[in-house]
């Protein structure tokens, strides 16, 4: 049996920064502000945790010298140099000039790489598609893909017609309505699971 | 605790019983009991006798042919029927005493006289006071001629007196060797009349034809030796003279008890002339009276027979006379296996063989019924031993939960047999089926077993020249472009209305309105985003708006100053008050995801709290000053990539913002269909979304950016891949349709 002593911290909590959203107390926000400084400073602590995970995971391959062991030395190389860089930063410039050099030096080209590669195999994988697997979702996939890619590309507007126009408009409705639908559903689940919650029968937040 | 047996039924039974409780038959022998003494008066014939025993008498005297039976072929049932007796002996028992005195009518005529107290003759049996009152018909009414003696009287010893002068010489040795230490009950005083029997006894062995108690006993229970024959009385009486073997049943001789005369006490009794056997009934000396008071004391499993209480030695106690009277090796082997009485209740109560058994543990060999006594047999004899299951019953259980028990019930053989279990051999039998699979399954492994002939790899796979041909393409389409300055594609020309919405919005801000821009996309699709952002941004320069800029993305500060540096790096002049705080303050990375961008909302200072290279807070900077909670920001501009972020920031800030304070969005072209949901709700005051977006942005401005910049080479981009991915298809389909073509074709 889990704690009740944590249920009931977390159902309070949760009261507590819901009735945030409906009631303007001043009293009630402050309460609010301070658990969600705590939240921060927890998810600051989780995030710290992830980074030494990390590290002794790799750390485990470099000691077992397994065959990915120089991507993880690389990783944990690149890890301490740029905390280094941070602590450099938080210390001589607080503006983090330094770490910015690195994110818009290293980071945004080696992304923006690897999102070019991401097109060309995507592309392949497009001609693959109906061969490796050929039934009614693929090739509605396949046309999917191709109509919107033309529309996405302004092609159409090469095509002087009175009927382009309005049936692009509404061809680019359909992912509206699908997304439309995918938020009803996230809605409908983070409510249930926000009530779950504040009910007590979910504890996400372990025994 | 005590037990005795039941005679009847072999059962045990609690020694308090006065009946069994399962066959209902009398435990305890009225002789043994104190009201009982002296009262040993047999039945009257047919009286109150069982059925079994009247057959057994009248069967008795109308078999005449029938092989002799000795006193010891008397089944133990008959001997423990304590209140029947069939009445045949009995009445030539009488006949034998009125001839006796009819021929000594000159002897005075005896009062009969019965010593039973009142109390007594109340629990007295209806059968035994029956043949009291005749007994006492008899004698108080003689017959004529035959003298009355009064008892204790001296006409009672002179008659007494000639009759032994007349019947009896003394033995030469007494018949039982009495042990006085092995505890026997020490026979009280005798009467003067008493101490002629042991010449009496002296008389049989010398084998003269003395009589012996065992005259009246019926002629099936004497052994053959009718009760007129005193020569067969006196060899029964001492073992002289052999008894045929088939004379004796084996269960007779299976009975012989194993315990030694001296712990058995056996009464000795003298034995008496047929004519006067009925005496001790008529008047009890006090010895014998006191001796049956003490009988309760010793172990008597079983009643009394009124029909051996006529000083007949009953079968236990003539094997305790023969084994102390006899060695072992003097005996024929048939009488050796005869031992002493199993215990003195036999002796005094005519026992049965069963209490030998009783006393020896149950060792006796099975016995050999002749066919004519198993038929009279009772069905509890037949029932197993009650020694064996006695004996099982006393077994100590050796293991589990009742290890060091006795008593328990046994387990079945089955269960209690512990032994590994048998290991069977399941022989799969395969159908023709099965094996035509076995056979195909065999042919297909021996297929795979053969070495295929490989074909010679060539310099690039196909796979990889498809993506060498895809990437060749994809990079001739973004440079081309850009190296030769081409316009041959025409900018989009449809304006979507969330554009024009968020032109409008923009257009509305007052003069160096507080707008707080949320960068959250990541290096990958900045290319896309800051594309599609630039115009919308320098729209806001333009407008002289105060940009407060911040991240839950830890690279979005970076991202956000590489934005703002091309937005400011085109040459207008309202972008240098953006370069050095005054109108541009980035705030930096906020953490703690939603709940930072909560904590944000109710305390922006707090939430967020910058420094600036000169250790000053980045709230003091001139684009901050003022700003102390949300609702000071008068547009809030969202700048992302992922719709998660983008629902986060809908979800936490557009719920406080101000009536008035539009919330714009700048999203990636993957996630403006998710976000463009927000705007039919109003949650959302405009929209551009992707590279187009912001191209259409840009012509809305008509002030060209890096939107108008890149869109050739994106629209190009973007034919290409159509072409490939179609015309790759095709050509892939077509391979393949000829790829099976060959195939059949080869078949």
């Amino acid at each position: 049996m889990k704690s009740p002593v944590s249920t009931a911290i977390a159902i309070a909590v949760g009261i507590i920064v819901l009735l945030g959203y409906f009631l303007a107390f001043p009293g009630l926000d402050v309460i609010r502000s301070l658990l969600l400084e705590w939240a921060v400073i927890l998810a600051a602590a989780a995030t710290w945790i992830g980074a030494v995970n990390l590290l002794a995971a790799h750390g485990t391959k470099i000691g077992k010298r397994q065959p990915d062991a120089p991507y993880s030395l690389v990783l944990i190389l690149a890890f301490g140099i740029t905390l280094l860089a941070g602590i450099w930063d938080l210390v001589l410039h607080p503006e983090f000039s330094i770490l910015d050099q690195i994110v818009r030096s290293i980071q945004f080209p080696v992304e923006a790489s690897l999102m070019a590669l991401l097109t060309v195999s995507l592309a392949y994988a497009s001609i693959r598609l109906l061969r490796r697997r050929r039934n009614l979702f693929t090739i509605t996939f396949f046309i999917s893909t191709v109509l919107f890619l033309l529309m996405a590309s302004g092609l159409v507007s090469l095509i002087d017609s009175n009927i382009i126009p309005p049936l692009v408009a509404a061809l680019g409705r359909l992912p509206v309505a699908g997304a439309r639908g995918i938020l009803l559903g996230i809605a409908l689940g983070s409510l249930t699971t926000g009530l779950r919650i504040l009910t007590g029968t979910d504890r996400p937040y372990g025994s | 605790m005590e037990e005795i047996r039941c005679p009847m039924c072999s059962k045990l039974n609690p020694a308090e019983n006065e009946e069994c409780q399962y066959c209902n038959a009398r435990l305890k022998p009225l002789v043994a009991s104190a009201e009982g003494a002296g009262e040993q008066a047999g039945p009257q014939e047919g009286e109150d006798a069982p059925e079994w025993i009247n057959r057994l008498a009248e069967f008795e005297d109308h078999s005449g042919d029938e092989p002799a039976k000795t006193a010891a072929d008397q089944p133990a049932p008959a001997a423990d029927t304590g209140p029947a007796e069939p009445g045949s002996w009995l009445a030539r028992l009488q006949k034998d005493v009125e001839k006796y005195e009819e021929s000594k009518a000159d002897l005075p005529a005896v009062e009969p006289e019965f010593p039973a107290s009142p109390a007594a003759g109340d629990s007295l049996p209806e059968w035994l006071r029956n043949v009291r009152q005749a007994a006492n018909r008899d004698l108080v009414e003689p017959p004529l001629g035959v003298p009355v003696i009064e008892p204790g009287s001296s006409e009672e010893d002179a008659w007494l007196e000639k009759l032994r002068n007349q019947k009896f010489e003394p033995p030469e040795k007494p018949i039982l060797d009495v042990n006085p230490d092995a505890g026997l009950v020490e026979p009280p005083a005798e009467p003067d009349w008493l101490h002629a029997f042991p010449d009496r006894k002296e008389e049989s062995v010398e084998g003269e034809p003395a009589a012996s108690a065992a005259s009246g006993l019926p002629e099936w229970l004497s052994g053959g030796a009718p009760s007129t024959e005193p020569e067969a009385i006196s060899d029964w009486n001492t073992g002289s003279q052999p008894v045929q073997p088939a004379e004796i049943p084996d269960w007779l001789g299976d009975e012989t008890p194993s315990h030694p005369a001296e712990e058995q006490p056996v009464e000795e009794k003298p034995a008496l002339p047929p004519g006067i056997s009925t005496e001790p009934e008529v008047d009890k000396p006090d010895w014998l009276i006191e001796l049956e008071a003490h009988a309760p004391q010793a172990p008597a499993p079983f009643p009394a027979s009124p029909m051996l209480n006529f000083d007949q030695p009953p079968a236990g106690e003539v094997a305790a006379r023969v084994e102390n009277n006899f060695p072992a090796e003097e005996l024929p082997d048939w009488l050796a296996s005869f031992g002493p009485a199993a215990s003195q209740a036999p002796a005094v109560d005519g026992t049965s063989a069963q209490a030998g058994d009783e006393h020896t543990g149950g060792e006796a060999a099975p016995a050999d019924l002749p066919s004519w006594l198993r038929a009279m047999r009772p069905i509890e004899t037949v029932a197993p031993s009650p020694a064996a299951r006695r004996e099982s019953d006393q077994r100590e259980e050796k293991t589990g939960p009742l290890a060091g028990l006795r008593g328990t019930l046994p387990a079945e053989p089955s269960l209690a047999s512990f032994q590994r279990p048998p290991s069977y051999i399941a022989r799969l039998q395969p159908t023709e089926n099965q094996e035509r699979y076995k056979s195909i399954f065999e042919e297909l492994i021996a297929n795979e077993k053969e070495p295929q002939p490989t074909r010679a790899a060539g310099l690039i796979s196909p796979q990889r020249l498809w993506r060498l041909i895809i990437a060749v393409l994809l990079l001739a389409a973004v440079v081309v472009p850009f190296v030769t300055g081409i316009s041959f594609l025409p900018l989009p020309g449809l304006l979507p209305q969330e554009t024009l919405d968020m032109q409008t919005a923009i257009d509305a801000l007052p003069a160096n309105a507080m707008v707080l821009v949320g960068v959250e996309y990541e290096p990958s699709l900045a290319g896309e985003m800051e594309s599609a952002a630039a115009g919308v941004v320098d729209h806001l320069m333009k407008k002289g708006a105060r940009l407060a800029v911040i991240s839950t993305s830890p690279t979005g500060p970076a991202l956000a100053d590489r934005l703002f540096d091309q937005v400011t790096a085109l040459p207008e002049d309202y972008h240098a008050s953006y370069t050095g705080g005054e109108k541009l303050a980035n705030l930096g990375y906020l953490a703690g995801g939603p709940a930072g961008l909560m904590d944000f909302v109710l305390r922006p200072q707090a939430a967020a709290p910058a420094m600036l290279d000169d250790g000053t807070s980045a709230w003091q900077q001139p684009a901050l000053r003022g700003v102390n909670s949300l609702d000071d920001f008068s547009l809030f501009l969202l700048i992302t990539d992922d719709q998660q972020s983008g629902r986060t920031w809908l979800e936490q800030i557009q719920p406080r913002t101000a009536a008035n304070a539009p919330l714009l969005v700048v999203s990636s072209a993957q996630a403006a269909p998710v976000l463009s949901s927000y705007l039919d709700g109003r949650q959302v005051d405009g929209l551009t979304a992707g590279l187009a977006g912001g191209t259409i942005y840009e012509q809305l401005l008509q002030h060209p950016g890096p939107g108008t910049g890149r869109w050739q080479a994106f629209v190009l981009v973007m034919a290409v891949s159509l072409v490939v991915i179609i015309l790759g298809t095709a050509v892939d389909l077509i391979m393949e349709y000829l790829a099976a073509r060959k195939a059949n074709a080869e078949a």
